[in-house]
């Protein structure tokens, strides 16, 4: 027994030591979590007070920031902070828009348009007097983070990298498509030889007779599929291919080799088609054409070299001063690296540029110091950047250095934000009720609008019905309407905690006129068209809310499924809800949709007979694509100065979510400058955005956007939910540019006008006087 | 022996290459669809795809990728996650000694203490140390290790302010200021383990104190300290070691709830993601890192239960007796 208390006695020591070991660590005052500063080295006093603006980010997937290769925001950022564009959109000074200045460039760019009229070279049409060619003059002071010039030749290396055919790179088309896409350079990307080139591209929607000489291979990327028909098959959907004869379409036909589309086969693809439950006339989306493409050189591209500090850029599409600066930017790249980086990879060229500190160099004003993958990034002061000795950039940039650690638990942040070991912290719905009426809380719109999409397609949704449960009654517009009708966008907007409830497919962040920063949606055609949609007089009276009416439509509905035989007495209908996880806020939202159809079914037949059910799926987007889910929520947003070009993602079938909606075959008429015209969603969008309308007057433009926008939310495919937004604090020493959020161009006016009531050793200083708690 | 061991080490290679293509051909199947975006990059990524090979028939991939890691050790690169085209072996490698530190010290304490208290509330069976125990085993047995990490990040590392939230950047793993970043993950990692470890210990010790040659030793004058040690100890090590095997592997395996919790740039974390990115070279370097581990830490103890109970004899031929 003694020898039992002896080692009980000295476990206890061993425990007290251990306790004794871990209080040893800890100073009089609390310390902070470590920084880089505190966990290296000792080094001197600093002689200037240092401003550092510490972030934690969750890890966001960084792969690599080379401009050629970036995908995420994350990676974006760390490119915005490392490099000078063309022309950078700088709070005014009445902080309520922003000015542009020339950064990289000296001047704002001149539109040289008649110097290129009728060069066959480029194919500026020879009548062409603006918008097709933009010189730009570069700023003779701008340099490397070594001190090495950046001058033309810099931009053209790039440009030519970008576009390099042996590369394949992601940001490739940034310059071959768009308001950037630069004369000749899809050409000169894709490289020489047989091309495969998406048949309903080439030849476009028609008949077996009018196609011509079209192929399929079923290796090959094919436009319906996005991806091979051998890949879909590897990805599940082998069940696609089985013919209405029960033959298995993959087993007939030889893999791997370009098969010239005959009469049999024409047949089996529109078969496939009908299969999939798509229209037919998409056969097309299956076959490629051959092209002969000539391979060129890279000096036929239109990017022009004027002299050292001079280049002119000659687009493939027109475009207005303001896009020319808003989007003709070309991110340096620094040629030795990017070259000596370069290794073969596959079949492909590729280059680790931008994936460590030893890889990177900047042009902007910060440099990179630390790159430690998943876990830290600290940005320093490039003295290098001409910014710092530019008149114009006085008083700007009081931060001194930028110090990111990556912390994935959102809870974590949150406490290390309250310790003071971070400057910046995005606020959770679960946080809005402790911190939304903060004074260090700010609240900016984005861009995403979020909708419920719906499957509508007939065939897809029988698929999942059985004697007793019911999908099909969602291929009834009166029941997708009706389901509008039902939901509250004020109560659905208040589960998000700081969203707004949205009515329009384009919400309040679209700016139509550059030049005065009107609002798409504050524009007499956007209001007009909403009023119509929603039968209101005016817009203040929308509310999308009418329970009664949609209790009638619901009943039509009914009616109407029975007396078509889509629906029988004796089933139930239920709703699959595709969501990306069984979490509150997805169980709210099914929860909100459920009580708002059971609310507007009241009285009608069919009063408890609908039952929505919270689907978790690994991928909602690819749940809609494919027709599996009976609906989602799902947003599209970005192009925030474009909003023109947002139609696209509702009108164009590659883009589409609502399984069932083609937005080539759904006709819309617009009456345009009093004259109807009548064509369909997706050619509309082509010729608002690259054919007739692309250079109209504002209000032409507008009236048309209002017009497809109305008439794409009036085939209830899709119905508005709500305006995304997001919520975060700032640490008590840091002052915003501007207290109100202006617009997604400057934001709250960005790292150049923030500034700190407190250097970092005073902050440090105060937050241990606070005991590492602060009071937010 | 010998024999034994060679045959082991045959099925351990045979096993292995079946696990590697059942993962190999299960992760390609997993829908990999790339979706339309705006500005056609969409198109750079199928490109991309196919001039890595990933458009191939799954088995032709295959053959390449057995091709490349037995001729040239080469086990692809990184596309979705870690640094874009990095060597996948060289990425690992830089993210392994976060997930090795944090759990080599959690094992470095946790097995001792296991031991320890797991012997006390035996030796002490029904008596108020085993009591309270029994309340520790329960109580941490039951609770999952990310609520108390939780807790002790809310209480301990926030509102106490004794230890760092988050580990510390950088890669110093031998300073104090690393090792105290440390020790609440530690600790976290700990708990479960020092609670299974005394559980398993308690009840095979009381069990073997409880047997006649116990007996039969302390009536031929052996000390009850002396039997214990010498005697129970040692027979109640037999049925433990499996599980300290588990627990070598759980050294590498990481905690994903744990590295992402405290913000441990580790392997844990990496593995999930390379599933749901799809990043099928890092994919399948993990999974057969962790199947290669796995495989030899189970022959290692196979073979050490002979040093340890010198009756066990491995190979089952004329000679294995008792």
């Amino acid at each position: 027994m003694m020898n039992g208390k002896k080692l009980l006695a000295l476990l206890l020591a061993a425990a007290m030591m251990l306790g004794l070991l871990a209080g040893c660590g800890q100073s009089k005052e609390p310390e902070p979590t470590p920084t880089p500063e505190a966990t290296a080295e000792p080094t001197p006093e600093p002689a200037e007070p240092t401003y550092t603006f510490h972030e934690k980010w969750s890890t966001g997937g960084i792969n690599t920031w080379s401009p050629t290769d970036w995908e995420n925001s994350t990676e974006a950022d760390i490119q915005g902070y490392t490099s000078s564009a063309f022309y950078e959109f700088m709070m005014n000074e009445t902080k309520d828009g922003y000015d542009i200045w020339p950064v990289a460039a000296s001047a704002m760019p001149v539109d040289v348009t008649a110097d290129y009229a009728g060069n066959e070279t480029y194919g500026v049409p020879a009548d062409a007097t603006e918008g097709y060619a933009w010189k730009i003059d570069l700023n003779p002071d701008m340099c490397w983070e070594n001190g090495e010039p950046i001058n033309a030749d810099t931009y053209l290396y790039s440009v030519q990298q970008f576009l390099n055919p042996e590369m394949k790179n992601y940001r490739a088309s940034q310059f071959y498509e768009g308001t950037a896409g630069l004369a000749n350079a899809k050409q000169y990307y894709n490289g020489g030889g047989l091309m495969h080139m998406d048949a309903n591209e080439t030849v476009g929607y028609v008949s077996f007779e009018e196609a011509g000489e079209v192929y399929i291979n079923t290796a090959e990327s094919c436009y319906w599929w996005g991806e091979s028909m051998e890949q879909a098959v590897a990805d599940g959907y082998a069940d696609y291919f089985i013919l209405s004869d029960g033959t298995d379409f993959m087993e007939k036909y030889e893999h791997g080799v370009d098969i010239l589309v005959d009469e049999a086969l024409y047949n089996d693809l529109v078969d496939l088609c009908q299969v999939g439950g798509d229209v037919p006339e998409n056969w097309i989306e299956f076959c490629f054409t051959l092209e002969d493409v000539e391979a060129i050189d890279f000096d036929q591209v239109g990017i022009v070299k004027n002299d050292d500090y001079s280049i002119t850029l000659i687009l493939a599409n027109p475009t207005t001063e303001f896009y020319a600066c808003y989007s003709l930017g070309i991110t340096p790249i620094y040629e030795p690296m990017y070259e000596a980086l370069k290794e073969d990879t596959g079949d492909i060229v590729k280059s680790t540029y931008g994936t460590s500190v030893d890889k990177w160099i900047s042009c902007g004003p910060y440099k990179l110091t630390v790159y430690q993958a998943d876990k830290h990034i600290v940005l320093e002061r490039n003295e290098n950047w001409f910014g710092y000795s530019d008149p114009r950039f006085e008083g700007l940039y009081q931060t001194t250095g930028i110090d990111i650690e990556f912390v994935d638990d959102p809870a974590t942040r949150l406490n290390l934000f309250l310790q003071g070991n971070s400057d910046y912290v995005g606020l959770r719905n679960e946080d809005m009720e402790t911190y939304g009426s903060s004074e260090y809380t700010y609240y900016a719109p984005l861009d995403y609008t979020w909708v419920l999409s719906f499957n509508t397609d007939p065939e897809m949704l029988a698929t999942e019905d059985t004697d007793t449960v019911n999908h099909s009654i969602l291929q009834l517009q009166d029941f997708r309407h009706a389901i509008s009708l039902s939901m509250d966008r004020v109560g659905f907007a208040q589960i998000m905690a700081v969203s707004e409830p949205g009515y329009g497919l384009l919400n309040y962040c679209y700016i139509c006129d550059p030049d005065t920063g009107e609002l798409y949606r504050d524009s007499e055609y956007a209001k007009q068209a909403l009023c119509e949609l929603y039968g209101v007089e005016d817009e203040s009276q929308i509310t999308g809310y009418d329970k009664e009416a949609a209790a009638e439509l619901f009943q039509a509905a009914y009616d109407e499924a029975i007396e078509q035989g889509i629906l029988s007495e004796d089933q139930t209908v239920e709703l699959d809800f595709h969501c990306w996880e069984d979490t509150k806020l997805y169980q709210d939202w099914t929860n909100f949709i459920q009580a708002a159809i059971n609310d507007a079914t009241v009285g009608t037949s069919l009063e408890g007979k609908v039952t929505v059910n919270l689907v978790v799926v690994e991928d909602v987007y690819t749940s809609c694509e494919n027709g599996l889910a009976d609906m989602a929520c799902t947003s599209w947003g970005g192009a925030d100065m474009d909003p023109y070009s947002m139609m696209q993602c509702y009108t164009d079938p590659a883009y589409n979510l609502v399984y069932g909606y083609d937005g080539t075959t759904h006709q819309i008429t617009i009456n345009v400058n009093g004259e109807d015209i009548t064509m369909s969603a997706y050619d509309w969008y082509v010729e608002l955005c690259m054919g007739e309308y692309a250079v109209a007057d504002l209000d032409t433009r507008n009236q048309i956007l209002a017009g497809i926008e109305k008439g794409v939310l009036e085939w209830y495919g899709q119905v508005v939910l709500f305006y995304d937004a997001s919520a975060a604090m700032y640490s008590q020493r840091v002052v915003l540019g501007s207290e109100e959020y202006i617009n997604s161009l400057v934001g709250f006016g960005g790292t150049a006008y923030m500034t700190f009531t407190m250097d970092d050793a005073e902050w440090a200083d105060y937050c241990a006087s606070q005991n590492n708690n602060l009071t937010y | 022996m010998g024999k034994y061991i060679l045959k082991r080490c045959v099925m351990m290679v045979i096993s292995g290459f079946i696990i590697m293509t059942m993962l190999f051909v299960l992760i390609r199947l997993l829908p990999n669809q790339i979706h339309a975006v705006q500005g056609g990059f969409d198109q750079a990524v199928r490109d991309m795809r196919k001039a890595w090979g990933y458009d191939e028939p799954i088995m032709v991939q295959y053959g390449i990728f057995l091709k490349k890691v037995f001729t040239e050790w080469d086990w692809g690169f990184c596309t979705t996650i870690g640094t874009f085209l990095q060597d996948v072996t060289e990425y690992l490698a830089e993210k392994l000694p976060y997930t090795v530190y944090v759990n080599v010290v959690s094992i470095v304490i946790s097995t001792p203490l296991g031991l320890i208290f797991g012997i006390l509330a035996a030796i002490f069976k029904n008596k108020w140390q085993d009591q309270a125990i029994n309340v520790f085993i329960m109580f941490f047995i039951s609770v999952p290790a990310f609520v108390y990490a939780f807790l002790l990040q809310y209480f301990v590392g926030f509102k106490l302010n004794l230890f760092p939230l988050v580990l510390n950047t950088g890669n110093d793993f031998f300073s104090w200021s690393m090792l105290r970043s440390a020790i609440m993950p530690i600790m976290a990692l700990s708990f479960g383990t020092i609670a299974g470890d005394m559980r398993l210990v308690r009840a095979e010790l009381t069990e073997t104190l409880t047997t006649d040659y116990m007996l039969m030793a302390r009536t031929k004058g052996l000390t009850y300290r002396q039997a214990t040690v010498r005697h129970a100890l040692r027979n109640s090590m037999v049925p433990l070691l499996p599980s300290f095997m588990a627990d070598v592997i759980y050294v590498i395996s990481g905690s994903m709830i744990i590295e992402q919790i405290f913000a441990i740039p580790g392997i844990g974390k990496t593995y999930l993601l390379s599933i749901t990115s799809r990043d099928y070279a890092v994919f399948m370097t993990i999974s057969m890192f962790y199947v290669a581990v796995g495989l030899v830490a189970g022959l290692l103890f196979d073979l050490s239960y002979g040093f340890i109970d010198p009756r066990i004899r491995m190979g089952g031929g004329k000679t294995n007796e008792l």
